[in-house]
């Protein structure tokens, strides 16, 4: 070959291997950077991602300061979304009813051992997929029960509502603790459907008839949904937990300093209490009020949004981050629950001999996501202020009608949800 | 209670520095712009960076745009200052800025808990807000009226929190009515859910003019943004960006007003169907009454256009007839005037022939003393007089007597300078001026000479003063350079007198106008002359400039004749004969002296008073060897007819047509042989001498 044409081919070869390396950007926002080993874990998925292909290149951006979700409203409205977006699980039906997501394009068998909570589902279409679950036990100490002669429950044998109410009163006759149970009141926001809301559903009640998600009537405003709301008031008016305003600067050390017996908390807190009680410190399942224990789930998941042209690209990105070697990392590194078992079973905590591993059973076992339905950034609203109005001293019933009638009428107001 | 203004306030960045006034500000700004070379270091500054389109984001090829950037390059490029962005994240980018690992941050809100944190740049350079729209009949003055009220607004938007962090705040009842969409709030507003919505101002407008909704005149949760730097930042670095930026916003045309315009004005928001739908309509409606408008201006123009040409045309027109009706009526009154002196003329010249013939006969009376011959010639002189003036006023009917013959209009007046330079003063100088080659004229010679007399003596009174008269005759064409054979011969008459002033000059033509004083002309010079040149084929046009002169045109037709010799005209009186002459007048006065004046020639005369006697007396053609005959007698027979009828019978004897009228039969009784005109009265000499003439050809 002479001088000229190896010269020639090598030119050549530059030039497709630049062409080749090109690749497609991808943007992606993502609501939990701010704290710096979720952003570094995320940070790590992406440039995995991005050196994994040569098609496609994820670039993470902060999101824009205030509320999340306002930012990607406001991004919607002006077709500035990213292609891929954070997302949280109750909200999802709601953006995809809004045009803000469109399905995602992975194989349905990819989600498959996902715990139900982590998929985002609308109208039987895939929008989402989280890396992680949250779940909510009750935490105690062992030693707390064990001087008030309170049975140890486990997933098989929860509580019922009158064992839990028998410890509430025992410990709050005790005296040693300001209050028997933090249920976490001070948070306002998702915390109330999230992680109160599955009393109401233990009891029998619902936020919304599930069945035709056109109503909540009879299930916000049932027999039951007001023994659930007269039991609220009753835990107030008993001073069994603190006070609506009472403040709650941190509430894992509430529980370990015993200003708490127990703390209705999710599992991201555990590893602190079980770093401070060591063995002493258990987390349990939800009482039965009468209709099984039940728990809520939810996790932030990966979506591509509607105007992306990539969809085949941030498909491609999320199919990649939920694989169980990240979902194992999340896990590790946030405390969070794995989605899938395989993943659970390789993680530090929620591994077979992990501190965690219980949070796995009772996700799979008592988790119930909540309403899937554009409405449910109402709902949620209304069933917080319903809760607050209660623990206040308002008539339940009434507060529970009004609660009802807001629901419904925002139904009716978008037409059921059904058009679109 | 809670104002409008107040919560502005409330919101807002206290002022860091004071300035007497904003002017003032300005001044300092430039000074401080100017001393100020200090940078905090030799490295680019540091310029935070994270994405909230539209205000700052990355475009398609990944270069920051949005409203910050453009603002910052403008900012920064104008204190001199080079810069960098570094990618953070927006909680990272804060710590940053707290640990002084940015220079600098854009698009931060103000609020009492950072400006703990950071130093805030003091202009704001974005301000935002909730806006609040209301149903029909919710009166919403202050925020205060949200007491009682349902409030829609939507769920988890930044709306909300603001919301009810005010309520919480400031004690209000309210209830809140949340909605899963934006478009939701308005929905609530709309069916009576919410008396009022909170919502995002991009879009509250649009959705409050589509629903017909109100917007109360108060802005919610006034946000105001800013530029922050490290708590540590040098004083004057601060200074010279409040300074810079304060110059942004109040310069025209700002790289900050032309950011402001194009990322955060509202003129971006999509517009309403109805309002697209209305603009294409009243877009199409313009196109089509433009376009009518255009074809009816382009029509309207072109009937404007025919119309003044039409009115040019018509005015043309008018003129044109008002100038022939003037001619018309110039020409009717010149025609009656003429046949009124004519017809005058004609009785006063029978009158005149019998003084004069008589005074002629008185005078040959041999026993006639001294005296009495002196009387009679003063009365043959004013006969002559009068004769004169009856055919002036002949001349100006057109009826004088012509006798037109082929001239050269230079040699006749070359004939008659002598005479008339003694017609004038010392104190006028007469000038001639003939042209080389001039063509012949057909023309009356003696009344070509009268004609320019008249013309000269008018001058002179013109002229009391003295001047110049010029009189030049030049071919028409050829004075003027022409190519073309002359077809007129011109004669000018011009005088440096006093002129004639513009109302006159209409009427000088008309017999006995003067303008002299009284006793100093007769009126009928010019008249004269205009009725001889129209009656000979010619024009005769006068201008004159008040107080320069008076310029007299006349134009006479080129015949292709010759020039016949030029000579005295002056009649012999000593020929006397002995021939038959059949003398034919209705007036007895004139048939009596014309015999006698005959009669004492020698000639044999034989009367007929009229046409008919005439012939009677004729009964063979030699019975007589001359005809002298009136031309206008009573009787079926005169005229033209009585001549012709008189020669048959006489076998074109010779033949002398006397009339007081003069032209009327020229034209007829000019082309016969042996046939001689003249005009009453007639001398006797003349009479003779022409009949001398006549019978010797």
């Amino acid at each position: 070959m002479t001088r000229f044409g190896l010269l020639t081919l090598v030119v050549v070869t530059m030039m497709f291997g630049t062409w080749a390396r090109a690749q497609t950007e991808l943007s992606m926002w993502y609501h939990g950077s701010q704290n710096e080993t979720e952003r570094a874990l995320i940070l790590g998925i992406v440039e995995d991602f991005n050196a994994s292909q040569q098609d496609w290149k994820v670039t993470l951006k902060s999101f824009p300061e205030g509320s999340y979700n306002d930012a990607v409203v406001r991004a919607a409205q002006t077709g500035n979304l990213p292609d891929i977006i954070d997302v949280d699980a109750p909200v999802v039906a709601n953006w995809a009813w809004q045009g803000y997501l469109q399905p995602l394009n992975i194989d349905q068998s990819l989600v498959a051992d996902f715990l139900p909570s982590t998929v985002g589902r609308w109208k039987g279409e895939i929008y989402s997929v989280g890396l992680w679950e949250a779940a909510v036990a009750i935490l105690t100490r062992r030693s707390t029960l064990a001087r008030h002669g309170i049975r140890l429950p486990d997933l098989a044998q929860p509580w019922s509502a009158a064992e839990f109410e028998e410890a509430l009163v025992k410990i709050k006759a005790g005296g040693e603790f300001d209050y028997p149970l933090d249920l976490g009141t001070a948070r306002a926001g998702e915390w109330f459907p999230y992680a109160l809301s599955p009393f109401l559903q233990s009891f029998g009640g619902d936020l919304v008839d599930r069945s035709t998600y056109l109503s909540a009537k009879g299930v916000l405003n049932g027999a039951e949904a007001l023994d659930f709301g007269q039991w609220w008031q009753s835990l107030f008016d008993r001073g069994l937990v603190p006070g609506m305003d009472a403040p709650q600067p941190d509430r894992t050390m509430g529980l370990i300093d015993g200003t708490y017996a127990m703390a209705w908390n999710g599992n991201w807190t555990v590893l602190d209490f079980i770093a401070a009680h060591g063995e002493d410190a258990l987390f349990l399942p939800a009482p039965d009020f009468g209709k099984g224990s039940v728990i809520g789930a939810g996790s932030w998941q990966f979506g591509v949004s509607a105007t992306s042209k990539h969809v085949a690209g941030a498909s491609a990105f999320v199919a990649f981050a939920i694989q169980d070697r990240y979902l194992t990392a999340v896990a590790n590194e946030l405390g969070l629950i794995p989605p899938t078992l395989s993943a659970a079973r390789r993680s530090v905590n929620y591994g077979p001999d992990g501190a965690l591993s219980g949070f796995v059973d009772l996700s799979r076992k008592q988790a119930l996501v909540r309403p899937v339905s554009p409405s449910y950034v109402v709902i949620a609203k209304v069933f917080e202020r319903a809760l607050v109005e209660i623990a206040e001293g308002a008539d339940v019933k009434q507060v529970l009608d009004e609660a009802v009638w807001d629901i419904d009428r925002d139904i009716l107001r978008n037409a059921g949800y059904a058009n679109e | 209670m809670l104002y409008k203004k107040e919560f502005f306030v409330l919101k807002q960045i206290p002022p860091r520095f004071h300035c007497a006034t904003r002017g003032l500000c300005a001044l300092l700004g430039l000074a401080l712009l100017v001393v100020l070379p200090t940078r905090l270091t030799a490295e680019p500054l540091r310029v935070g960076f994270y994405e909230n389109p539209p205000k700052i984001f990355r475009d398609a090829e990944g270069q920051p745009t949005g409203f910050w950037p453009q603002v910052t390059e403008a900012i920064l490029s104008n204190l001199g200052y080079e810069f960098e962005y570094i990618e953070c994240e927006w909680e990272a980018c804060l710590q940053m800025v707290r640990q002084g690992q940015l220079d600098l941050m854009p698009d931060v809100a103000f609020s009492e808990e950072r400006e703990k944190q950071f130093q805030y740049i003091n202009e704001a350079l974005i301000y935002s807000w909730s806006t609040i729209v209301a149903a029909e009949g919710v009166e919403i003055k202050t925020l205060a009226d949200f007491e009682g009220k349902r409030i829609a607004v939507l769920a988890n938007s930044i709306q909300e929190r603001d919301l009810s962090r005010f309520l919480r705040e400031e004690g209000l009842k309210s209830k809140l009515i949340w909605t899963s969409s934006v478009q939701g709030a308005v929905d609530a507003v709309m069916v009576g859910d919410a008396d009022l919505a909170i919502t995002n101002t991009f879009f509250a407008v649009r959705m409050a003019e589509q629903e017909g909704l109100y917007i109360p005149e108060l802005p919610f949760q006034v946000n105001s943004y800013h530029f922050i730097v490290p708590p540590d930042a040098p004083r004057n670095f601060v200074q010279a960006l409040n300074l810079e930026s304060y110059r942004q916003q109040m310069t025209f045309g700002s790289a900050f007003h032309s950011a402001e315009y194009e990322w955060i004005s509202f003129h971006q928001a999509p517009l309403p169907p109805w309002l697209v739908t209305a603009c294409l309509f009243a877009g199409a409606v313009l196109f089509v009454a433009s376009a009518l408008i255009f074809i009816l201006r382009r029509v309207v123009r072109a009937r404007t256009a025919d119309l003044a040409r039409t009115v040019e045309a018509l005015s043309s027109e008018i003129d044109l007839r008002k100038k022939a009706e003037k001619f018309a009526l110039e020409t009717q009154k010149f025609d009656a005037i003429g046949r009124l002196v004519g017809g005058v003329a004609h009785d006063f010249n029978n009158l005149l022939s019998v003084i004069m013939g008589n005074l002629e006969l008185l005078k040959e009376q041999k026993e006639l003393d001294a005296s009495s011959q002196k009387f009679a010639d003063q009365a043959l002189m004013a006969t002559k007089r009068g004769a004169k003036l009856t055919y002036d006023l002949l001349s100006f009917g057109r009826r004088a007597q012509l006798v037109p013959q082929v001239l050269r209009i230079d040699l006749v007046l070359r004939g008659i300078e002598e005479m008339l330079r003694r017609t004038l003063p010392e104190n006028i100088a007469l000038e001639f001026s003939y042209s080389p080659h001039l063509k012949a004229v057909l023309l009356d010679q003696g009344q070509l000479e009268n004609a320019v007399l008249n013309l000269v003596v008018n001058a002179r009174d013109a002229m009391p003063e003295g001047g110049r008269l010029t009189i030049t005759v030049a071919d028409h064409g050829r004075e003027t350079g022409g190519s073309a054979s002359p077809d007129r011969v011109i004669v000018t008459v011009i005088d440096t007198g006093l002129g004639i002033k513009e109302d006159a000059l209409t009427k000088v033509f008309e017999p006995f106008y003067t303008t002299k004083e009284v006793d100093k002309g007769s009126g009928m010079g010019l008249a004269m002359v205009h009725g001889f040149v129209t009656q000979s084929g010619g024009k005769i046009s006068i201008r004159s400039v008040w107080g320069q002169g008076t310029t007299v045109e006349l134009s006479f037709p080129v015949t292709q004749g010759v020039p016949e010799q030029i000579g005295d005209s002056k009649v012999s009186t000593g020929l006397l004969g002995d021939e038959r002459i059949l003398l034919v007048e209705d007036d007895e006065d004139v048939r009596t002296v014309l015999s006698q004046r005959l009669s004492a020639s020698g000639f044999l005369v034989t009367q007929a008073c009229d046409g008919a006697a005439a012939l009677e007396k004729i009964k063979a053609p030699d019975d007589f060897d001359l005809v002298v005959t009136d031309l206008t007698m009573p009787g079926a027979l005169q005229g033209v007819e009585l001549v012709q009828r008189l020669r048959e019978k006489t076998g074109a004897r010779p033949t002398v047509v006397l009339t007081g009228y003069g032209p009327d039969a020229l034209g007829s009784l000019a082309e016969l042989p042996n046939c001689l005109l003249l005009s009453k009265p007639v001398s006797g000499p003349r009479l003779i001498s022409k009949i001398r003439s006549l019978l010797d050809s």
